[in-house]
């Protein structure tokens, strides 16, 4: 009762503390005025003495008052408020500090601000659908492997049937649709064959029609789909009546019967919805599509609780299943990423933070500067009774200040910019972002941001307050009169600049050159005429896999290997039609676009096994050299049959080969790619590729080229050189390869430079924001040496004036000076490039980058404890005499 | 004011109870009645009197209202709460038994041991 009554009191306290306070004067005021008149009306006193002696009859009023606001619990919040005044104030005066300071710590904050909320999008999607938090991923992971398996059909089964713990169980298929209406309107749509739980699990209801349901699941119900807003929009133009007109998703024609509400792409960012139609009996273990499986928890149950029954129902199923040698644990989790991912998307916060920290060490040295300028205000304040813990508080109040404002800056950039690098981000991937990415920061990323501005205020306040109240202020109050700041670095001089060099030297370089690696690495003195292709995705057998699991597993089972054969046929035909077409030079086929997003194989040698390294590969076809300028220089290019017996042959690019080969013949030589469990085929290099650097794009650099094999792959990357505009092709493209196979879908089909834009426009976004970011830094970094070896040094000018005075020879105290400097910057320069020298920075090219970033810092610092030393010397020694 | 005599510690906040207990007082009303209650024997320093008034109030012992003083001048009053009055009656059945103790201790004579 009584706590609770005091937490009422002090809420009441903090939130009417200017009331309190204007009713306790009033309160103290009507006590002397009372007091006074009688004093005046029982002892004859006359006003002004009577009002003394009230005064002195009262006692201390201040502190008084201050036992009061002890009792409301508002003495601290008085006195914290009047420390973000000073610092308020502070920030004023010292104008160049706080610009630089706030900048710098701003910069620190946006970047990890960025990440955090990039990673909770991605570790904890916030979903918009009601009781969110109740909706649960099912994963059938593969123990041995560590590994998740998609093609869980069979389980998906048994959990339907079985689980009580969660409800609405959904399995969805990403599929691509060649889709187009009876007004001949085309559009290639990322869909989902979806279970009809799909739509209940979000609790979303349709904008038009209805849902899928059940009864559309059976084999037997004519196909339906539910189409998404954006096509409602771009191929209906919103048109109300479109629930039961047909769309046709390659060659077969759905009828539509639901519209779903803006912003649903449920699971991911589909668009289209039509239903799995799952034939449990006949599907197999390790078979039938690769599925995402959602759920909702049942009312009341927990999660780990349906973990629980889970686990109990996959045991008892495991005995019946076909699954001898793997391992297979049934996880339920939150929606969001898996553990391993969720614990490396929190492991990277830590870098940034330690940046955040490098930055703040940086600002806490110039703050120390200014603290000891401020060292007699310090003293008088410590002479009239202020505790060490309250002018630490007050420092610390002042250094909140400065970071809150950093803080504040930094959070608003990330909230600006952060949906810009989102969408480039996505853009790049080739892929639209997921529903739930969405801008705005949520409530954990400001409280995050309000620790960080915490924990920087600590490391720029803390430490110049521990050391401008300990016990050098004593020996000052004890020996006062003596003209400027007697606080020195002392001892800890030496270890400040020597830290400080030490984290720039070691710290710029990696800035720097992360910043380089993003830059386009290609020469560019023979522009690749990209302005005359046409690329874009054919995609040809999702349809065909979803016909076929219509008419049933056992049919896809038995024409198991003639897909791809017929795949193949049709990637064939399709390239005759399109290289026939008026206006076409020449046509190619990669498996993928090269260095988007493209990822790197670890490869080994065959005459050097201990040898590791990375390579991006593209699978090219017989006339991807040819057509996009590449110049085959030694051996042989990839040839027809390379392509129809799937030979295990690599053509590699010449820097490739300069790089790794050094000197040595590649032709001949063989790799394997130890990491790919489906090849471990050892890759016989037959050839030498210069001139595709460029022709491969803006992207990351791709150094191999195996056979495309035709039909191995469900979709691929086609290249069109156009005689003429490229862009008039894009619609004959499509028409084409759907007059040439109903199941073919091409998408994303566009000009070579818009496909490359987005990878220009992140590269000018990241570069330019990375190069920002190192400038401020370094330029950070040099204003900060320069300040605290020219604060030293002025600490010294009297010394110097006296010395003068006494007939010194300056030149020998500039030499000294310099000596000290010299010392004490180089022993950084060293410390710094010891320390990422034996790292991360080997090659001579970073050794000179660190000289350099070394050298500048070696000037500033240089600079900085000369020019005050050439004006100490300038002093009057009658000045420096009568100071004393 | 001879025959005054300086307050133990820990009775301001009885005074106090039992002040306000007698009516509603503003500040400088409670120490004009402790005066008043005491015959003027007890001394307070007066600027004491306000940490323990916000203290009893933060308590929940006393409870307070902006009203209008005897010269219309703005006033805060305090009044007893139901606490406040309960334990009021304790603290002063405690300081009848303490001293009622001290009494008898301090009139016995040798001949009564």
């Amino acid at each position: 009762m009584r706590l609770t009554n005091a937490l009422k009191q002090l809420w009441r306290s903090v939130r009417s503390r200017d009331r309190l306070e204007s009713e306790l004067d009033e309160e103290m005021r009507l006590h002397l005025d009372l007091h006074t008149e009688r004093l005046m009306r029982e002892r004859g006193l006359d006003e002004a003495d009577a009002r003394r002696t009230a005064r002195a009859e009262f006692g201390g009023l201040d502190n008084y008052k201050e036992s009061v606001r002890d009792v409301r619990g508002i003495s601290s919040l008085h006195g914290l408020s009047m420390d973000f005044r000073l610092g308020v104030r502070m920030l004023v005066k010292y104008p160049g500090l706080t610009v630089a300071g706030t900048l710098t710590i701003a910069v620190a904050v946006a970047l990890a601000v960025s990440w955090h909320e990039f990673s909770l999008d991605i570790i904890s999607p916030r979903l918009p659908f009601d009781e969110a938090d109740r909706i649960v991923v099912l994963r059938n992971w593969n123990v041995e492997s560590n590994d998740m398996e998609r093609r869980s059909m069979r389980e998906f089964a048994v959990w339907r049937r079985e689980l009580r713990s969660l409800t609405d169980l959904v399995a969805a298929q990403q599929v691509s649709y060649n889709a187009t209406t009876d007004d001949r309107r085309s559009a290639a749509l990322r869909g989902a064959q979806m279970t009809a739980t799909g739509f209940s699990v979000t609790r979303i209801a349709p904008l038009l029609g209805r849902t899928l349901t059940a009864e559309d699941e059976a084999e037997s119900a004519p196909l339906v789909a539910v189409i998404g807003y954006g096509v409602w929009q771009s191929l209906y133009d919103g048109d109300r009546t479109v629930v039961g007109k047909t769309i046709r998703l390659g060659a077969s024609p759905a009828t539509i019967v639901g519209v779903m509400p803006e912003g649903f792409a449920f699971p991911s960012n589909q668009e289209i919805w039509t239903p799995l139609r799952p034939r449990f009996a006949v599907t197999g273990p390790r078979d039938g599509p690769r599925l995402s499986m959602m759920a909702r928890l049942a009312p009341g149950v927990s999660i780990r609780e349906a973990q629980a029954e889970l686990t109990a129902i996959s045991k008892r199923s495991a005995g019946t299943a076909e699954t001898a040698g793997e391992r297979m644990e049934a996880r339920v989790q939150k929606f969001g990423t898996g553990d391993g991912m969720a614990m490396m998307a929190r492991l990277m916060n830590i870098p940034f933070i330690l940046f955040l920290l490098v930055v703040c060490a940086n600002v806490a040295t110039l703050v120390y500067a200014r603290t000891a300028t401020r060292e007699g205000e310090i003293a008088v304040r410590t002479a009239l009774g202020a505790s060490r813990r309250r002018i630490v508080f007050q420092l610390f109040g002042e250094a909140f200040v400065l970071t809150t404002t950093g803080a504040v800056v930094g959070l608003l950039a990330s909230y600006f910019l952060m949906d810009r690098a989102m969408a480039l981000f996505f853009e790049v991937q080739q892929e639209p972002a997921p529903f739930w990415f969405k801008s705005g920061l949520a409530t954990s990323t400001v409280v995050y941001t309000l620790l960080m501005s915490l924990l920087a205020a600590c490391v720029i306040g803390g430490m110049p307050a521990l050391k401008a109240t300990g016990r050098r202020l004593r020996d000052r109050m004890a020996q006062p009169g003596s003209g400027g700041a007697s606080l020195r670095f002392g001892a800890a001089s030496t270890a400040v600049v020597i830290v400080q060099v030490a984290l720039c030297v070691a710290f710029l370089p990696i800035a720097v050159r992360s910043a380089q690696a993003l830059l386009p690495e290609k020469k560019t003195d023979e522009k690749f005429p990209s302005d005359a292709f046409l690329t874009g995705r054919l995609i040809l057998s999702d349809h065909e896999e979803s016909e076929v699991m219509a008419d049933g597993f056992g049919a896809r089972v038995a024409g198991d290997g003639e897909t791809p054969i017929e795949r193949a046929a049709v990637y064939g035909r399709i390239k005759r039609e399109f290289a026939a077409e008026r206006g076409v030079q020449g046509v190619a086929f990669v498996d993928r676009m090269p260095g988007f997003n493209h990822p790197v194989e670890v490869f080994e040698l065959e005459n050097d096994t201990t040898f590791y390294d990375e390579v991006r590969v593209v699978a090219a076809d017989v006339d991807y050299f040819n057509l996009m300028g590449g110049r085959v220089t030694a051996g042989r290019g990839l040839r027809s049959d390379d392509m129809t017996n799937d030979r295990a042959v690599m053509v590699v690019d010449r820097t490739w080969v300069d790089e790794v080969m050094t000197g040595r013949n590649p032709i001949g030589q063989r790799i394997r790619f130890p990491e790919d469990k489906g090849d471990d085929r050892w890759y016989e290099i037959v050839g030498v590729v210069e001139g595709m650097q460029r022709a491969n794009g803006p992207g990351e650099q791709v150094m191999m080229y195996r056979p495309f094999v035709p039909g191995r792959e469900i979709a691929a990357q086609f290249y069109v050189r156009a005689a003429d505009a490229p862009e008039q092709l894009v619609a004959r493209v499509r028409d084409i390869a759907s007059a040439t196979d109903n199941a073919a879908v091409v998408a994303d089909v566009k000009p070579l430079d818009e496909a490359w834009a987005p990878v220009y426009k992140s590269n000018v976004f990241f570069i330019g924001g990375l190069t920002l970011v190192s400038g401020i830094i370094l330029a950070f970094a040099l204003i900060g040496i320069y300040a605290i070896m020219s604060f030293t040094v002025s600490q010294r000018a009297r010394e110097i004036g006296i010395r003068v005075a006494l007939g010194a020879n300056p030149r020998a105290i500039v030499v000294s000076v310099f000596r000290r400097s010299f010392y004490q910057i180089g022993g950084g320069v060293l410390a710094g490039a010891a320390i990422i020298s034996l790292t991360v920075m080997k090659s001579p090219q970073d050794m000179k980058l660190v000289a350099v970033i070394a050298g500048l810092i070696m000037t500033f610092g240089l600079l900085g404890s000369l020019i005050p030393a050439g004006r100490a010397l300038r002093i009057q020694p009658t000045d420096a005499l009568r100071a004393e | 004011m001879s025959g005054s005599a300086e307050l133990l510690p820990g009775t301001l906040d009885l005074l106090i109870l039992k002040a306000v207990s007698l009516g509603k007082l503003h500040g400088y009303g409670v120490l004009l009645r402790i005066e008043q209650i005491s015959g003027g024997a007890l001394q307070i320093q007066q600027g004491a009197l306000y940490p323990a008034l916000h203290r009893l109030e933060v308590q929940g012992l006393i409870q307070s209202e902006w009203g209008v003083s005897d010269n219309n001048r703005r006033a805060k009053f305090y009044q007893l709460t139901a606490t406040g009055r309960s334990r009021l009656g304790d603290e002063v059945a405690t300081w009848n038994r303490l001293a009622d103790a001290m009494a008898l201790a301090l009139r016995t004579v040798p001949q009564e041991i």
